[in-house]
């Protein structure tokens, strides 16, 4: 066996997953062939160190639980969010200060001490609606 | 490095000298062959001592270290073997030992190399040795021909194997 076919052998003896010192005729060549021995002495080892120093397949970072500072900032974002968001109430219309029309109704019984009065607002509460308030009165003549 | 063409001397003061100038390189080949360090240093005694039965046999024409290092590849297998007819112990070879120095020394050096190689090679060279995929595996999941994997796997270790200074 020439050195090509050792290595041709050993190549062999590796892909089948055997071990090349398991192997009577590579270990016979080698041993007759000391000058090959720290050659293949470093492959054999350089081979076994292989799972120790295959790069390490990127690992997802475990999750952090959340500080409580965290936690009391995403609280005050969630507020400012539903704050913003919220769906907010018609604002109230101002209170109406005028009033929109009155009338003053007089009532003057013959027989009678005092005269009444019937007072009648409307007062616009909101957008289309009105509101009607009657006052009566009565003064003495 | 080749083993030198260091010849061996015949007295046993310089044989003695000789074994110790040459005992750092043997310990390093045996550390990249045993399963643990003390392993290597208990073949590394038994190299020296039979190196030192067998002087006296040794042609001083030929290469010394090259003796030596064939010497001690055999006292490796003898140990091996003895090793694997020895019952399995609960805390044996398999126990997890601390990660030394040169355990992390190897591991830099091999992901450096890991990192010239072209990015083919050096996935099928994980896939392979790493995560276990069979080479058809690799085959149908790289679109190549089972062919090409091998030759791309063999390239990578070859690669994996050189030294430094030793070009393409």
């Amino acid at each position: 066996m020439n050195e090509t076919e050792f290595a041709t052998a050993l190549h062999a003896c590796l892909d089948a997953r055997r071990d090349p010192l398991d192997d009577a005729a590579l270990c016979s060549w080698l041993a007759e062939h000391p000058e090959q021995l720290e050659s293949f002495a470093a492959l054999r080892q350089r081979l076994a160190a292989l799972p120790a120093a295959a790069p390490v397949a990127p690992v997802a970072r475990a999750r952090r639980r959340p500080t409580t500072l965290q936690l009391a900032g995403a609280a005050v974002l969630a507020a400012g969010v539903l704050a913003v968001a919220w769906p907010r109430p018609e604002p109230a219309l101002p209170p109406v200060r005028g009033i929109l029309a009155a009338s003053l109704e007089e009532q003057r019984p013959l027989a009678g001490a005092a005269v009444s009065f019937t007072l009648r607002q409307g007062w616009r509460i909101a957008p289309g609606a009105v509101l009607e308030t009657y006052e009566t009165r009565s003064q003495l003549r | 490095m080749a083993p030198g063409s260091v010849h061996l001397p015949t007295d046993e003061t310089a044989f003695a000298t000789f074994l110790h100038a040459t005992q750092g390189r043997v310990l390093a080949l045996l550390r990249r062959l045993c399963a643990s360090e003390a392993d290597a240093d208990d073949v590394l005694q038994e190299t020296l001592a039979k190196a030192w039965r067998l002087r006296a046999a040794f042609d001083a024409r030929r290469n010394g270290e090259a003796w030596l290092l064939q010497a001690a590849f055999r006292c490796f297998c003898d140990h091996r073997e003895r090793r694997r007819k020895q019952p399995p112990t609960i805390a044996g070879d398999d126990a997890e030992a601390p990660v030394s120095a040169c355990a992390l020394e190897l591991r830099d050096e091999v992901r450096h190399r890991l990192a010239a190689l072209a990015p083919i090679e050096r996935d099928l060279l994980l896939g392979f040795h790493v995560h276990d995929l069979s080479l058809r595996d690799l085959a149908a999941r790289y679109g190549l021909p089972l062919n090409t994997v091998k030759s791309h796997l063999h390239r990578a270790r070859t690669r994996l194997q050189r030294e430094h200074h030793e070009r393409d």
